[in-house]
């Protein structure tokens, strides 16, 4: 194993290596980093100007020899100045990195999420009107460009969603009525069995959608948002009992046990819990712990609940607790809504459509969560539109295959749940390849996010990359390189280490 | 002839007053060259103040159409006279500032230093503005007419004598730097210092570890080896990485190198005289300098500050005092950390840890600045002297792409933007109105012109014709009767700029008060239509053989000359002349070839109001003379004006240069670039804009927010 990692990195950093000399001698030819000093009026100043850059960067020697000039100061930490502002490149490298980061982060595990279940729900019921729809718009989003997905997306989700919440944040009826049939259609859809359940099923979707998008425009809550203990209490059950069907099977009855006092727990803490929230020490890193102690709780109740399969107990409460966790946190960040949106310098408006934060928003640490919400939404859309496509239609194909395998045949045959066949012997196997399309995406993503920083204006690492590129400005491209081709290279290492765990087939050794 | 060439324009790019890189231009940079050009040439300066006058009948207008230097010999030892504009006297008392606007602009403040010429930039200059320190340094602004306008209420320019040229500026007590350090004569000597020219040593250059070191004669840093012997660059044993190794140093220059010129202020070699309150300094011109108003001495970098960072004095009037003497001993010991300090000290991409390096004498502090993204400017509590500001907090966002700086506004995250102007832009501000923004279209400091090259064997070179200067006027004026002026303006100016009339003057902006006088009398009435009868009609006198091919060089990444081009090819086609598609992505140099094209289109921007300035466009190896025009005439006028006194005289002289450049064929002129300005009025009013440098925050102290 060790020997294997070893193996890769060596070869991940002559893939680097390599690359980068490539890149390097594409940007030596592409033009000359001086051009911008024609716009220096004083002679002197201009020579004076060429000569400092040209010492800097070496542009007198030849650039194969610059590449190693380059390459040594790399190795020392030192990615060299810009050309045109003569500044270090490395001085904002890692602000810029955590705001890539932040914003590529959000998109590829939204897109994996949202894109797998999407995928195995429409293998699931394949040529289902579910199906046709999201393939019909999987497509269409696939083929639109990101720049301009994103102006249209600033102008709706952005622009006319602001000006909506201004005029009171009314749904109105039509919308109601249609978002209603279309849920319902859904359900339909998804659902499986006798028609009369389908029909019961679909009826019940179109109802509860209706009714909630009425209570929504009716009392205006997206304006002041929130869940309340109640609407907790219901999610809890709904988790509870969703996750345990998935995980465990309902028929598991130590499992569900389990999974509902854990999810008691979890309400019933919400009380304490937010007087810890609105402690004024409350940041990221407690919030992060909190997570950790819930999800502790959740082993722990799992195997208290003792018997043969406690593993799977503990396991299916871990995952209740955390995505308890995660509506809790919503709501608490819900109730700030309110708060950040009428602040004097949000002017009503949540939905931004440039930077990543309001730098002069003072408030609380849930008045600038919902900030950071309000700056991600856009651009992570854009950027899930690019991968969600590549995620749905690479895992329904792969979980169809995997269902005509033999060995489902032969599970089904010996009489196991539906939910054993697919979750253990369908889902499994079909991620498989799925690993190498993340690896494979991760890289996309980066991409995308340079367009997207782009028109969101986002400072970040993909806006050093298309400066240094306009300006043929070698060291802040280069920089941007390096970083992104040693996340992608770390990427497909990870993929290739997941082989192993998702496959007991491959076995990563000597 | 090429190192003469280039030894004079480096002579006459000493001539640059106030030039402004035309960084602001975005997207569309690779359309405008900077130079020592103004084509607003004479018309604005203001003429002798009310305060001084108040027998005139002039209203302010007529004031300002009376071109140039107010310098009357009545203006002479008027303590606050017109030295560097109209003194405004006192301002009336806003009241309490309350409320912010969110302005975007295109690019990034990258020094604190807007008086270096690196430093020199729109994207320093307007943040500069709002902190007192754009411009005028404080002395002085343009109103909305490009009236130069004094603010007596920081300091006043007393003109001492005309006769050698003589100012004394004054900063008036209790006028400080957000520090509350008096700002007195040390940071106008700094700034004289500085700029003069007087205190560079010599050749240096940087060396790649960071050291300003002595410079060989190829340029390259020289190299001291351990011993301290120098050791020529090519037995250097520089390591792998170009290194020095170890005990190796480079040669640190004791030159003093300031990256700053000011065609003016090279003209004063005394040092300034300074007031016995050390409040204010008289400075001496050894000749006449005729745009003195806006290029005699301010306020740019706080002395105590440099000398704080540069020789390590902490107290403020030690500081202060040390960089007076520093420049009055020539200490180059003490004026080299100066000048490496003053160049590159106040670079900046974010907010400095010093908080010396950004200080203001104007309205607004700096409170914020994220990495190249957003700037906070806070309205300065202590800030008497001078219009006070109505809006408390000004936000100053980054924004590149014009598309989402529209869309910014539209979503109210922004009030005002000043995007590079296109129709589809103006569409779809227009289409704002509903949210209460603004458009105002108006024009801006660039303008638009053809070039033809005289010296190159071209069709426009006599020598072509064997030396024929009249055959090649002939064909020069044949060429530009072609060119469709009127017709460029319709269809390509007048949709983004209702208002938007032909530029028929050289050196005069359009509706500049003496415009209409020298557009009507210059000759510019010759090119007024497209003339193909009179082309072909001069082109046959003259015995030349069509077709005439002509290659044409303009900018390929910008569709507007594209267009232009395009009317312009088709119209002279008719008069046998056949143009050559000469579009290149590196035009900007390519004008210095002079044997790549015949003809150009570009633009020029101007960053002044100054008057002698377009010498090096029209002037014998002028550095903006591409062309290679030279006309003994013209040279005489130019040598003139420079000592002219007198408005009607500077007017008169600089109609007679238009009339030789018309009569010559020099080239016409097109159009002023138009410029888009849109604003929320439902967030801020009192938003105008001026065609110069700072644009749209000239009167930022009249902001009102909602």
């Amino acid at each position: 194993m060790t020997t294997f990692i070893l193996r890769r990195l060596v070869a991940a950093f002559f893939i680097v290596l390599g690359s980068s000399f490539i890149v390097y001698m594409l940007m030596a030819n592409a033009g000359d980093p001086l051009a911008f000093t024609t716009e220096i009026a004083s002679p002197t100043v201009r020579e004076t100007v060429r000569a400092s850059v040209t010492d800097a960067l070496n542009l007198d020697v030849h650039p194969v020899a610059r590449y190693f000039l380059w390459l040594g100061d790399v190795f020392q930490g030192d990615f060299g100045i810009s050309a045109r502002t003569q500044q270090p490149v490395i001085d904002d490298l890692g602000g810029r990195l955590l705001m890539t980061l932040k914003l590529v982060g959000a998109a590829t595990v939204l897109s994996i999420l949202v894109g797998i279940s999407v995928g195995i729900v429409t293998a699931l019921r394949q040529y289902s009107g579910f199906d046709y729809t999201t393939t019909f718009f999987t497509f269409v989003f696939f083929s639109l460009p990101v720049f301009w997905v994103a102006v249209i997306l600033k102008a709706v989700g952005g622009i006319d969603f602001n000006d909506w919440l201004r005029d009171g944040a009314e749904f109105p009826a039509w919308l109601i009525v249609a978002t209603g049939l279309a849920a319902g259609g859904i359900c339909y859809s998804i659902a499986g069995g006798p028609l009369h359940r389908r029909l019961t099923i679909g009826a019940i979707g179109a109802g509860v959608v209706t009714a909630i998008l009425a209570y929504i425009s009716s009392t205006g809550w997206i304006l002041d948002p929130g869940f309340g203990p109640i609407v907790i209490a219901l999610f809890a059950v709904g988790i509870a009992f969703g996750v345990t069907a998935i995980m465990a099977g309902l028929g598991n009855r130590k499992a569900l046990h389990s999974a509902l006092t854990t999810a008691a727990i979890g309400v019933v803490t919400w009380f304490p819990l937010q007087l810890v929230f609105d402690d004024d020490g409350m940041n990221i890193w407690r919030l992060f712990g909190l997570g950790i102690v819930a999800i502790a709780v959740g082993s722990i109740v799992g195997y208290a609940y003792g018997g043969f399969d406690k593993g799977m107990s503990a396991r299916t409460s871990a995952v209740v607790a955390l995505l308890l966790s995660c509506v809790i946190f919503v709501d608490r960040a819900m109730q700030s809504w309110a708060e950040y949106s009428s602040s004097s310098v949000i002017r009503n408006r949540p939905i931004k459509t440039i930077g990543d934060r309001e730098v002069r928003l003072e408030g609380s640490f849930w008045v600038v969560t919902n900030d950071t919400f309000s700056h991600l939404i856009l651009p992570t859309v854009a950027l899930m539109l690019i991968s969600l496509a590549t995620y749905t239609r690479y895992s329904r194909a792969s979980m169809l295959e995997v269902l005509n395998q033999d060995y489902i045949r032969t599970a089904r045959a010996k009489g196991l749940t539906e939910r054993t066949v697919v979750i253990r012997h369908g889902f499994r196997n079909a991620m498989i390849p799925l690993a190498t399309i993340v690896a494979f995406d991760i890289g996309g993503i980066l991409g995308g996010a340079v367009i997207t920083e782009t028109v969101f204006e986002w400072n970040a690492m993909g806006r050093l990359f298309q400066t240094g590129l306009l300006s043929l400005d070698p060291n802040p491209v280069m920089a941007f390189f390096v970083v992104i081709a040693t996340f992608a290279v770390i990427a497909n290492l990870l993929a290739d280490l997941l082989y192993a765990v998702l496959d007991p087939r491959i076995r990563i050794g000597s | 002839m090429v190192n003469r060439r280039r030894s004079m324009r480096f002579i006459s790019a000493l001539a640059g007053a106030t030039l402004i890189i035309a960084a602001c231009s975005g997207d569309d940079d690779g359309d405008v060259l900077t130079g020592d050009t103004s084509e607003a040439g004479d018309t604005t300066e203001p003429a002798g103040s009310e305060v001084t006058e108040p027998t005139t009948a002039e209203p302010d207008t007529s004031e300002a159409g009376d071109d140039s230097v107010p310098a009357g010999a009545e203006e002479v030892g008027v303590v606050g006279g017109s030295g560097c504009g109209i003194p405004h006297g006192p301002y009336d008392d806003p009241g309490e500032p309350s409320g912010e606007v969110r302005v975007a602009w295109n690019d990034p403040l990258l020094s604190f230093n807007t008086n270096s010429s690196r430093g020199n930039a729109t994207a320093n200059a307007n943040p500069a503005y709002l902190m007192g320190l754009g411009n005028g340094g404080g002395f002085w602004y343009y109103d909305q007419d490009l009236n130069l306008i004094n603010n007596d209420q920081f300091g006043t320019c007393t003109i001492e004598s005309l006769d050698p040229l003589s100012v004394t500026y004054r900063i008036n007590e209790g006028v400080t730097w957000s520090d509350g350090t008096q700002i007195d004569a040390a940071d106008l000597v700094l700034y004289w210092g500085a700029t003069s020219t007087h205190f560079n040593t010599g050749e240096a250059v940087i060396a790649p570890d960071g050291t300003t070191a002595e410079a060989d004669a190829d340029g390259l840093p020289i190299v001291l080896n351990p011993e301290g012997v120098e050791v020529p660059d090519a037995e250097v044993p520089y390591t792998e990485e170009g290194a020095l190794p170890e005990g190796w140093t480079y040669k640190e220059s004791v030159d003093v190198t300031f990256d700053a010129a000011s065609d003016s202020l090279a003209l004063v070699t005394q040092f300034p005289e300074i007031s016995d309150d050390g409040l204010a300094a008289t400075i001496t011109w050894d000749s006449f300098y005729v745009d003195f108003q806006l290029a005699g001495l301010l306020v740019g970098n706080a002395a105590h500050v440099v000398g704080k960072n540069a020789l390590g004095i902490d107290d403020p009037a030690a500081a202060k005092q040390a960089v007076i003497d520093a420049f009055q001993n020539n200490d180059a010991a003490a004026l080299k950390p100066i000048s490496e300090f003053w160049n590159t000290g106040f670079d900046a991409t974010s907010l400095p840890d010093d908080p010396d390096l950004y200080l203001s004498t104007g309205a607004y502090v700096l409170t914020s600045y994220d990495e190249v993204s957003q700037m906070t400017f806070e309205a300065n509590p202590d800030y008497t002297w001078g219009p006070r500001p109505r809006v408390q907090t000004i936000v100053y966002r980054i924004i590149g792409d014009p598309t989402a700086a529209v869309q910014a506004l539209e979503n109210e995250e922004i009030d005002i933007i000043q995007p590079q102007s296109t129709a589809d832009l103006l569409t779809q501000v227009e289409g704002l109105a509903g949210r209460g923004v603004e458009a105002l279209t108006g024009d801006t400091g660039t303008y638009e012109h053809v070039d033809l090259m005289f010296d190159n064997g071209g069709p426009f070179d006599p020598a072509t014709y064997g030396g024929d200067e009249a055959t090649a006027l002939a064909v020069r004026q044949a060429f530009l009767k072609t060119i469709p002026r009127q017709g460029i303006v319709d269809r390509l100016i007048v949709p983004l700029n209702p208002d938007a009339q032909l530029r028929d003057s050289f050196t005069t902006v359009v509706g500049a008060p003496t415009y209409d006088e020298i557009a009507a009398e210059n000759g510019s009435a010759e090119y007024a239509d497209v003339d193909v009868d009179g082309a072909i009609a001069l082109l046959e006198e003259a015995g030349v053989e069509t077709p005439i091919e002509v290659r044409f060089l303009f900018a390929d990444n910008n569709p507007r000359r594209a267009n232009e081009f395009d009317l312009i090819s088709a119209s002279a086609a008719e008069a046998g002349f056949t143009l050559i598609d000469g579009r290149s992505p590196t035009w900007g140099q390519d004008l210095n070839t002079n044997t790549l094209y015949d003809a150009s289109l570009f633009g020029w921007q101007s960053t002044s109001v100054a008057v002698a300035d377009t010498e090096a466009n029209f002037g014998t190896d002028g550095q903006n003379n591409y062309g290679g025009y030279s006309s003994e005439v013209v040279d005489g006028l130019y040598e003139q004006l420079k000592t002219s006194t007198d408005a009607d005289e500077q007017k008169q002289l600089l109609l007679d240069i238009e009339k030789e450049l018309w009569a010559d064929g020099f080239g016409v002129t097109l159009f002023q670039h138009p410029g888009l300005t849109a604003f929320n009025s439902t967030y801020v009013s009192g938003v105008s804009a001026i065609p110069l440098s700072p644009t749209v925050f000239w009167n930022f102290w009249e902001w009102q927010a909602a």
